[in-house]
């Protein structure tokens, strides 16, 4: 289960963020919903993850509960050495603030702000002044050195998720989570976020995670896990994308 | 069409609830005024008291008359005339007849500001005797008192000066007056004058018997002419009905301003849901139906609920003003229903048309468009708001100045201040997102420069959203902008009258006759007179008419006085000529009247309605209105002087001259005055019945604009969750996310408040200009308790209806909200 940073070049790995045993089920009674069911899965220090399952596998409640947006029903959660489940809510929130990133699909940025303030809100909110240097830096790395004074709706769907990558990164977290960061974006508005992201993991060492469903986002990173219905069902190793097509049809059409 | 309507009405409540509450009591309030405002219409026919049992009353003329083109002119004279006695000795011949004869008199320990009368009136006017017998010596007197009373022997002041009565028969008091009867005899030497002849005859004959003179027969409802207050009930309804008037036309106005402001903000605030509309296949047309649709079903039962309250009200209302005092005990809400109509007419007409402008604007919105992330707003400023805010910052500015140049005086009357703020309020609101963004952002300048995120995101937040800015800040620049226009405005003006007495008053001391309607005594005046190192001035106060523009009769206070010492004891601000001229030819008058020219002859009717050409002298400036027109004591009209002004020449001791001068007047019963004490005396004192006049003035309006900054910060907080979602996600913790809800609220509050001052400011800066141009120069009284008191108030209920919802936010997930 333990992944290997192929291209990161071996060597001894050590996991970013562990599932032990999760389970999430939404409501009560007969209507109850199972969304993870006892589920385990390691995502190595330095790699870049790709998440895939047919609509309902439970993806994206695996990527928030990883990510302490949410909180398993059982089951413990393990960033480093600290176990997310057992954190009060403002912990919960600090901790993301500080060691976790998110992008989530539609960018959630602040509307009021420009990118240079929205990508300097989390440091904000944990009561630092941000250096301009290092809020103009982040910039840079997402390529948007010229758009530091626009406003969400002054640019394009791309340029928003890169802010909101570089909102993500600004803290320098430990992992990085995308709920389909692509899935809003035109092919290449998408293909220049996704290089940015395996250019974080191949020059930075930056742990990446990503539910998709697009099986070219999939072929960019280093191993896709398969979901269904809230269970691993198989991954692969530095997919290509007709890999992981050919995979993605036999899930689909698998009976339930 | 209709299920759309009525499916949005149930997701948007809090939208709809604010409206339909901004709504349901603007109209409640507008009804209950209105309730008020009729009940001051129903004059209840006041009866005649003190000659209610006089078959026909002959009186002398009260009123002059004046004929002019346009028909006859009238105005009641300051001193009625008296009954001819040729007039009165043909009535006898008529039948029974009793001369009737009204006089001030002060009794001292029996009290003072009594009414002198013979006795033989007083079966007419109910008296009856409870103790004791009427009086039959010259020196014997009845009136209401304790039993204890007969035979006590008391000192009386009468115009005819002072004596010693005994106290023969004591009355059962009557509430229209407090009278003393003395016999016939001795009445007719106290007050020689005839008021009234009471006639036991035909009302015929009477009338062919006066015919040729200018006596009233007066009969029936008409002898009310004859009591002490003849108008004392419509005087109170027209007190009432400018009290009420002037507190309807706030709340009218505050309410179609916030009701007006509700509703567009609550069809600005749903873009997002007109755009899924229009995307999913609905027509500009279709939409605006919609949204009309609501406002009716929304306008309508909030505004029937509004009359509902309003109709509960109003007896409230009334009750207030009576246990106050501040109305007669019989005034009582009537049986009018045009309050009703005018309340929800009004209501429904501003909400549907405040939805009808947002949704013209809100038809354009193109699908894409509004389906955009809900981005800071760009079209804050419409062409047509530019226009109306223009025009009625135009309007509101051009009227000020106007009036400056033309008639300064017109801006301190309570018609022109309490309407001044209305305009140039509605045209800043209008202006508001211009003004709200740059006043936003310099009012959270440092709280930005904090290392973090609530300042930033405060003055952001603030400075971008211009319309949610706006729309909350609206009923703050309200409450701000009229509490301090009004109270700034009366309170300045007040000053400005107290500083113009104190230039004006230049004696050192002021005395005035021992009770109202009483004269000094000659031999006294001539005692303080002799006082050396003093200059005297004797006056009484009387009436001056003239004829303007051949048509318009119109009243001047004068004061009658002894020209050689008015410019010793009174600074007037004289424009043109010399005082020293007032002579029995001549009179010195104001900037105020048509006729201003020294040296031209004025026809004037003097205070018992005598006419005479007077030449005038000298001309004063206006001031606040209280200067007057000075003439000599023979055109005093009648009036007989009732105050002495005593200024010291210089090099006098004043201490031995006002021992002196008290001396003098030791016996008299005049009260001697220092400049300092008769000074504060005319201020007007804040007493319960001002602040309860206040409280139904600008109080209630007060109180509903606080409940609309509630409102409007409700609308806005509710509909914020998926922003405090994402910030939430991007690592806000609960505590930081209420803690810039409070900010925000906060700034909001404070750009109202900016902006509010703002409209104050001008105000009194206008009324201070047009003080300055009638030549007062007081400082402008800026109430500042107020001016505090009222953003604070808004604050606190702006906290509160900002961190309720925001509270409620924060229960559910971060992740639920986005979507």
């Amino acid at each position: 289960m333990i992944g290997t940073g192929v291209r990161n070049g071996g060597g001894m790995t050590r996991d970013a963020i562990r599932l032990r045993r999760v389970v999430r089920t939404f409501g009560a009674g007969d209507a109850t919903v199972t969304a993870l069911h006892d589920l385990s899965l390691s995502f190595a220090a330095g790699t870049f993850t790709a998440v895939m399952g047919p609509s309902g596998s439970g993806k994206s409640t695996l990527l928030q509960c990883a990510a302490g947006l949410d909180r398993p029903t059982s089951g413990s959660v393990l960033l480093g050495d600290t176990d997310l489940t057992s954190l009060s809510e403002t912990r919960l929130t600090r901790l993301r603030r500080d060691r976790i990133g998110f992008v989530f699909q539609a960018f959630n940025l602040l509307p009021t702000l420009s990118a240079e303030q929205n990508v300097a809100l989390p440091l904000r909110l944990a009561g630092r002044r941000p250096a301009r240097a290092e809020v103009r830096d982040t910039l840079a790395r997402v390529g948007l050195s010229d758009r530091a004074h626009h406003r969400p709706h002054e640019m394009s769907g791309g340029q928003q998720q890169r802010v909101a990558i570089a909102r993500a990164l600004i803290t320098r977290p430990e992992v990085l989570f995308g709920d389909e960061p692509t899935g809003a974006l035109d092919s290449m508005a998408g293909r220049q976020v996704l290089r940015l992201l395996r250019g974080m993991v191949d020059d930075d060492g930056q742990t990446i995670v990503m539910v998709t469903h697009d099986p070219v986002a999939a072929s960019w990173a280093d191993r896709v896990v398969f979901l269904t219905d809230g269970r691993v069902d198989g991954e692969l190793d530095d997919p290509s994308a007709e890999a992981v097509v050919a995979r993605m049809t036999r899930l689909e059409d698998a009976p339930c | 069409m209709l299920t759309v309507t009525l499916s949005s009405l149930r997701a948007r409540w809090a939208s709809l609830a604010g409206a339909f509450l901004a709504l349901g009591l603007g109209v409640g309030l507008i009804a209950m005024m209105g309730l008020g405002l009729a009940a001051t219409l129903d004059a209840p026919g006041q009866q005649p008291e003190r000659l209610a049992g006089a078959p026909v009353v002959v009186r002398g003329a009260d009123e002059l008359r004046v004929p002019t083109p346009a028909g006859d002119r009238l105005h009641l004279l300051a001193r009625p005339r008296a009954v001819p006695s040729a007039v009165a000795t043909a009535l006898t011949k008529l039948g029974p007849t009793v001369a009737d004869r009204s006089f001030p008199v002060a009794a001292g320990a029996l009290g003072d500001g009594l009414t002198g009368h013979p006795w033989s009136v007083a079966g007419f006017g109910g008296h009856r005797l409870a103790t004791g017998h009427p009086p039959r010596g010259p020196a014997e007197i009845a009136l209401a008192a304790g039993p204890e009373q007969i035979g006590r022997t008391v000192e009386i002041r009468t115009p005819a000066g002072s004596g010693r009565y005994t106290v023969a028969g004591t009355l059962m008091p009557v509430a229209y007056e407090r009278a003393v009867f003395f016999t016939d005899g001795t009445a007719a030497r106290l007050s020689p004058a005839i008021d009234n002849v009471v006639v036991r005859a035909a009302p015929d004959a009477v009338r062919a018997a006066v015919r040729g003179t200018d006596v009233q027969v007066l009969t029936g409802d008409d002898r009310r002419r004859a009591d002490p207050d003849p108008d004392r009930d419509r005087d109170a309804l027209i007190t009432m009905n400018a009290l009420l008037g002037t507190a309807g036309g706030i709340t009218a106005f505050v309410s179609v301003f916030v009701v007006g402001s509700t509703f567009a903000f609550a069809v600005a605030q749903r873009r997002r849901e007109i755009g899924l509309l229009r995307t999913a296949g609905a027509t500009p047309g279709q939409v605006r139906g919609a949204m009309f649709a609501e406002a009716v079903v929304v306008g309508v039962l909030a505004s029937a609920a509004g009359c509902v309250l309003g109709a509960r009200a109003a007896p409230w209302l009334i009750r207030l003003l009576v246990s106050e005092r501040l109305a007669p005990p019989w005034f009582a809400v009537g049986e009018h229903r045009w309050p009703y109509h005018v309340a929800f007419w009004t209501g429904l007409t501003v909400a549907l048309a405040g939805v009808l402008v947002a949704t013209v604007r809100a038809g354009r919105i193109r699908p894409v468009e509004a389906l955009r992330e809900a981005a800071a707003d760009t079209t804050d400023m419409t062409p047509g708001r530019w226009i109306c805010g223009a025009l009625l910052l135009a309007t509101g500015l051009g009227l000020l100045t106007w009036r400056l140049l033309n008639d300064p005086g017109e801006a301190l009357h309570r018609k022109t201040y309490t309407t001044q703020p209305m305009l140039l309020i509605t045209a800043v609101a209008l202006l508001a997102p211009v003004l709200a963004g740059p006043i936003a952002r310099l009012i959270g300048w440092l709280p930005a420069r904090l290392p973090g995120a609530t300042g930033m995101l405060v003055r952001e937040n603030a400075g971008a959203q211009i319309r949610r800015t706006a729309a909350v800040a609206a009923p703050v620049l309200v409450t701000v902008a009229l509490a301090g226009s009004l109270l700034g405005a009366t309170a300045t003006i007040n000053q400005a009258k107290a500083t113009e007495l104190g230039t004006r008053t230049a004696a050192h001391l002021i005395v005035q006759a021992p009770a109202a309607g009483l004269a000094l005594d000659p031999r006294s005046v001539d005692a303080v007179r002799a006082v050396p190192g003093t200059a005297v001035m004797a006056s009484s106060t009387t009436a001056v008419y003239t004829l303007e523009d051949g048509v318009a009769l119109t009243r001047s206070e004068a004061h009658a006085v002894d020209s050689g010492a008015l410019p010793a004891v009174r600074r007037l601000p004289v424009k043109a000529g010399d005082l020293e001229d007032l002579d029995d030819d001549g009179i010195v008058v104001n900037e105020e009247w048509a006729e201003h020219t020294v040296g031209e002859h004025v026809e004037v009717w003097l205070g018992d309605g005598t006419r005479r050409a007077l030449r005038i002298v000298a001309v004063l400036a206006t001031g606040t209105g209280s200067n007057g027109v000075y003439v000599t004591a023979r055109n005093a009209g009648g009036a007989r002087a009732d105050r002495l002004e005593v200024a010291w020449r210089s090099g006098t001791d004043p201490v031995a001259a006002e021992a002196a001068v008290r001396a003098a007047l030791k016996s008299s019963g005049a009260e001697v005055r220092t400049r300092e004490r008769w000074l504060a005396e005319q201020l007007p004192a804040p007493n319960r019945q001002t602040r309860v006049g206040y409280l139904v003035v600008l109080g209630i309006a007060l109180v509903y604009t606080g409940i609309a900054v509630a409102v409007a910060m409700v609308m806005a907080t509710s509909d914020r969750g998926r922003e405090v979602a994402v910030l939430r996600l991007a690592g806000a913790i609960g505590r930081q996310v209420l803690l810039l809800a409070a900010a925000e609220a906060l700034t909001v509050v404070a750009v109202g408040t900016v902006l509010g001052m703002l409209v104050a400011g001008l105000n009194l800066a206008g009324i201070w200009a047009a003080l300055a141009s009638l030549s007062v120069w007081a400082p402008v009284v800026v109430p500042w308790t107020a001016l505090a008191i009222m953003p604070m108030a808004c604050a606190a209920v702006a906290l509160v209806a900002a961190l309720a919802p925001t509270i409620g936010t924060l229960r559910s997930r971060a992740l639920d909200n986005t979507r």
